[in-house]
């Protein structure tokens, strides 16, 4: 009985809502009467545009002045013809590239491009010791959770002039990042298209690290891993100098000179380089020069150029892949600063299937040579980590993966260390709603020795050899 | 009482279904005569049709004859031109109604940049501030003064469009305020809606705070040359440059004729460009744990052009007469501080050219002791502080081009709150008084050069107590119960 006046209610809101729909067409078919109606106003519209046509034909001029007609449109045609050859510009969507403006001989030519990740973040850590909280100065065990724009990125690239002069340029506002910041901003220029060697100048990534070269929306992960953060590419990041690139059928390399590593957005005169930081490269600034390079060679897989074999080594995961790739890479960074030295130096390897399969390991490491003290007591350290990872494409769109790396930081270099030895153990699972152009990445993390520093677009948070756990969901657009 | 709902209930029922049964057979009849007149129709396009072909047939075999070569040319000029275009294909261009634009030919990649500009002169004029604390922060002085000077108010990139089918749509906007600090990130967000008629759409990111209307309308359809006091001091605009508050978070709206609601889970209350931990988006707030944003807004008269006319605070370009309202609440909790706003507010607007806005806003904080780490607030300033608030405001387009306005709003702070607001959180006020009720008159004019895309905008505002804060976005600077004039003038141009 109690039920009676809800389901009044319930009929008189339905009554009166009716008029406005839920959605902005109807869902549901029309009724007969009104498919009637459409189809009188239909076959109205159709008659009137019949009449019309026949209209024009009549007041059409006489068959003496088509020769005038068919001059004018020629000339018009020509006309046209050469606005296309000095100035027209054709712009659209391209699958293969994206959002492009280019010049119709193509010698010219810009192509945006965006990446935006919304990330939903919560860390669990336990027993923080008194002034070990990090940013957030916590003490005890500690939950902090919440949302932010871990990256937003907008990049230019194209060609100016010819195409194989090309530019390349990334600005982007992280959440780490006070403002909005310059990332890459390079040139390259090929001799000629059959050219195996192009040169390079400008600011652009240490391009030592596979993991750190692929782009943030090729990742497998959430985020990269923490020995990228504290050995690999996020110690070394951006540099600006100059490169010779290789490209032929199996191998690509590049070689690159510059101001020292870690030197993104800093004058000639600047300081590149780490100081006082936990990390591989602390200690080793301000640089005076370095020199990175990296070799990658196709053990396994096709490598004509219309069929790219690096286009499966671009990313981690298998999605797409047309061929079974075995990628073996290395690659090196030496840096000065006085005295000072460093050398980064890595070994990886990559395994795709087409079956869904991929794996990735690598070795990473820095040995320094400190007589200076910047930040790090002098001597001699060698700090190293590896990663190994997995994943597999249950379908076309689920991808669980799971990801172990460790680290091993040399204590003396860093006194306040505690732990020495961080491990960091990863599973997840991607969702790609289109692609890698929108996807959903969620995992969870877990360090059993917590992380000495705060790494921030990591989402970890700095807590001296304890318990730390992440969990981590991110919404991803991209393109 | 339950025994008559019984006898009612099928007596309705019944008088429903006849009533359909009648109808019904009305419509059987109507159906015949609309379906002969189809078959006449059918008819004679089907006649017309015949001729269109014949003369068709005729003028091509005439071309043929005439220049078969001149043809030839034609068709591979156009070939050729065809073959330049073909790699890269796409609607793109310009659209009046949208403005620039790239977009793939099948309409499921699209990218819109923008940009907004607002070049603003204005002058302040305060009188007899009584001591440097009166005169606030960011003009410190005492006496009567007035300030003068030109700023680029805004200056706003942005981009959106959709990306792989039009239900994934995404907005960028970077902003160069006038208040400093360089670039920012305003908004990043995308949206998914779960289906082509689905009303029910999913975002993430960083995007306005949903509950104001006022910083809902973006700062390119505003009526007056910036927004309230009102809603800088208890609604969803900032002060500081006067743009809408943003927050990172998710959210689900819902979209219908009708009804349009929202509703995001987020970090709380203006929390644009902070990391995932707790911490203070500026130097004088507290870190927000958590917060949760709603609005709702119903459709009480219009077509379905009203929701186009409601994303502006004028009526210029409607087209029939449009009456909404909406309501609006946010909780935001922070450690020791819970904030409640609240709001309540309807707009009008008719081809005739008038528009009316009004609106209620509510901040009710409640501040208990000082929490462990949370020093953003000394503990005897605990307590609750409700604070009230509206505004209403009408435009009148006189002409095309030409629309005069004006405007009330008043804020009644809690005084204590107020206090806290002027002085800062430590022995707030001593033996001064801060500006509790807050009224600003505002009168003005619009002359549209080229609709939004091109405007310029004057008004005066007078504020008989003057200002309990800094609003230098408005033009707007502290001066603690005593009056206050501000000019401001400005163009805007939108592409």
């Amino acid at each position: 009985m109690h039920w009676q006046f809800p389901v009044a209610t319930l009929l008189c809101v339905a009554c009166f809502t009716r008029p406005c729909s839920a959605a902005p067409p109807p869902a549901t078919q029309p009724t007969a009467t009104e498919a009637m109606q459409k189809k009188i106003q239909d076959l109205e519209a159709r008659i009137d545009q019949l009449e019309a046509h026949r209209a024009g034909i009549n007041q059409t001029q006489p068959p003496g002045d088509q020769d005038e007609v068919m001059g004018q449109i020629v000339d018009d045609a020509d006309r046209r013809s050469q606005l296309l050859s000095t100035g027209y510009m054709t712009t659209g969507y391209d699958p293969n590239v994206g959002f492009i403006l280019q010049s119709d001989d193509g010698n010219f030519s810009m192509h945006p491009s965006l990446l935006l990740q919304a990330r939903y973040a919560a860390v669990d850590r336990k027993q923080i010791l008194r002034g070990e909280g990090g940013v957030t100065a916590a003490q005890g065990d500690d939950t902090e959770n919440g949302f932010e724009i871990t990256r937003f990125r907008f990049s230019l690239d194209g060609s100016v002039i010819t195409p194989l002069l090309n530019y390349y340029v990334l600005i982007a506002k992280d959440a780490r990042m006070p403002q909005v910041t310059l990332l890459d901003a390079y040139v390259m220029y090929r001799a000629s298209p059959q050219s195996t060697v192009a040169i390079k100048l400008g600011q652009f990534k240490d391009p030592l690290w596979h993991e750190q070269n692929l782009l943030p929306s090729r990742l497998m992960a959430v985020d990269r891993s923490l020995v990228n953060a504290l050995i690999g590419g996020g110690q070394t990041d951006r540099i600006q100098g100059g490169a010779l690139v290789y490209d032929q059928e199996r191998a690509r390399a590049v070689l690159a000179l510059h101001d020292g590593y870690n030197g993104g957005n800093t004058a000639f005169y600047g300081p590149s380089g780490l100081g006082t930081t936990v990390g591989a490269g602390a200690g080793v600034a301000p640089t005076d020069w370095g020199a990175s390079g990296r070799g990658e060679y196709l053990l396994i897989g096709a490598g004509e150029l219309d069929f790219n074999p690096y286009y499966e080594y671009d990313q981690f995961s298998s999605r797409g892949d047309k061929q079974n790739i075995l990628v073996i890479g290395s690659g090196f960074d030496y840096s000065e600063s006085g005295a000072d030295k460093i050398f980064f130096h890595t070994l990886d390897a990559q395994f795709n299937t087409t079956s869904g399969w991929a794996f990735y390991g690598a070795y990473l490491a820095a040995y320094r040579n400190i007589y200076t003290n910047r930040g790090v007591p002098p001597g001699s350290y060698y700090d190293s980590g590896v990663l190994l990872q997995a994943s597999y494409l249950v379908t076309d769109r689920l991808e669980p993966f799971i990801r172990y790396d460790y680290t091993h930081l040399d204590g003396d270099a860093q006194p306040g260390i505690i732990q020495d030895n961080l491990n960091e153990i990863t599973i997840g699972a991607n969702y790609y709603l289109f692609g890698q152009q929108a996807k959903l990445t969620v995992d969870g993390t877990w360090l059993p020795s917590g992380c000495p520093t705060d790494v921030n677009y990591l989402d970890i948070l700095q807590d001296n050899s304890h318990n730390e756990f992440l969990l981590r969901a991110q919404f991803q657009l991209s393109f | 009482m339950f025994a008559s709902r019984r006898r009612v209930y099928p007596a309705l029922v019944v008088l429903a279904i006849g009533f359909g049964a009648g109808a019904a057979r009305a419509d059987d009849a109507s159906n015949q005569q609309m379906q002969q007149k189809i078959d006449q129709l059918e008819a004679k396009v089907d006649a017309l049709q015949a001729q269109q072909n014949q003369s068709l047939t005729q003028s091509k075999n005439q071309a043929k004859q005439d220049d078969s070569a001149t043809m030839n040319k034609i068709v591979s000029d156009a070939d050729s031109q065809s073959q330049l275009l073909s790699p890269v294909t796409g609607a793109s261009g310009y659209d009046p109604a949208t403005g620039f634009h790239i977009s793939s030919d099948d309409g499921n990649f699209f990218l819109h940049p923008w940009a907004l500009a607002q070049f603003r002169g204005v002058i302040n004029d305060r009188q007899a501030i009584q001591g440097l604390a009166d005169g606030g922060e960011a003009d410190r002085t005492t006496g009567s003064t007035e300030t003068d000077g030109f700023e680029v108010h805004n200056l706003m990139i942005g981009m959106n469009g959709h990306v792989v089918t039009p239900n994934l749509q995404y907005y960028l906007m970077i902003d160069t305020p006038s208040s400093g600090g360089g670039e920012t990130l305003q908004d990043a967000y995308m949206t998914y809606r779960l289906g082509d008629n689905c009303p029910w759409t999913f975002k993430a990111g960083q995007f306005v705070d949903p509950v104001w209307h006022e910083s809902n309308v973006d700062d390119g359809h505003l009526l007056m040359v910036d927004r309230s006091l009102v809603g800088a001091l208890l609604g969803g605009n900032t002060g500081l440059n006067n743009i809408a508050e943003r927050v990172q978070g998710v959210g689900l709206s819902f979209n219908s004729d009708c009804i349009r609601g929202e509703f995001d889970l987020t970090d709380g209350y203006g929390t644009a460009n902070t990391p995932f931990y707790n911490t203070a988006a500026a130097a004088n707030r507290p870190a927000t744990d958590f917060g949760m944003s709603g609005r709702v807004e119903a459709k009480v008269l219009g077509d379905a052009t009203a929701w186009n006319g409601y994303d502006s605070l004028s009526a210029k370009d409607d087209t029939a007469d449009s009456l909404i309202v909406g309501g609006g609440l946010e909780w935001t909790e922070a450690a020791n501080l819970d904030n409640i706003y609240l709001t309540l507010d309807g707009q009008y607007a008719s081809p005739r050219g008038l528009n009316i806005y009004a609106a209620v806003l509510e901040d009710y904080a409640a501040w208990s002791d000082r929490a462990a780490g949370q020093g953003a607030l000394e503990e005897d300033l605990a307590g609750t502080y409700p604070n009230f608030g509206f505004v209403a405001q009408a435009g009148f387009m006189i002409n095309p081009q030409v629309e005069p306005f004006v405007r009330y709003d008043l804020s009644l702070l809690n005084s204590r709150y107020a206090d806290i607001l002027a002085f800062g959180n430590k022995n707030p006020g001593g033996n001064e008084k801060a500006t509790a009720n807050n009224h600003e008159f505002t009168v003005g004019l619009n002359y549209y050069l080229f609709s939004y895309r091109a405007k310029v905008t004057g008004d005066v505002s007078f504020l008989p107590n003057g200002s309990v804060i800094d609003a230098t976005g408005l033009g707007i600077l502290a001066n603690e119960n005593h009056s206050e004039w501000v000019g401001r003038v400005q163009f805007q141009l939108s592409i």
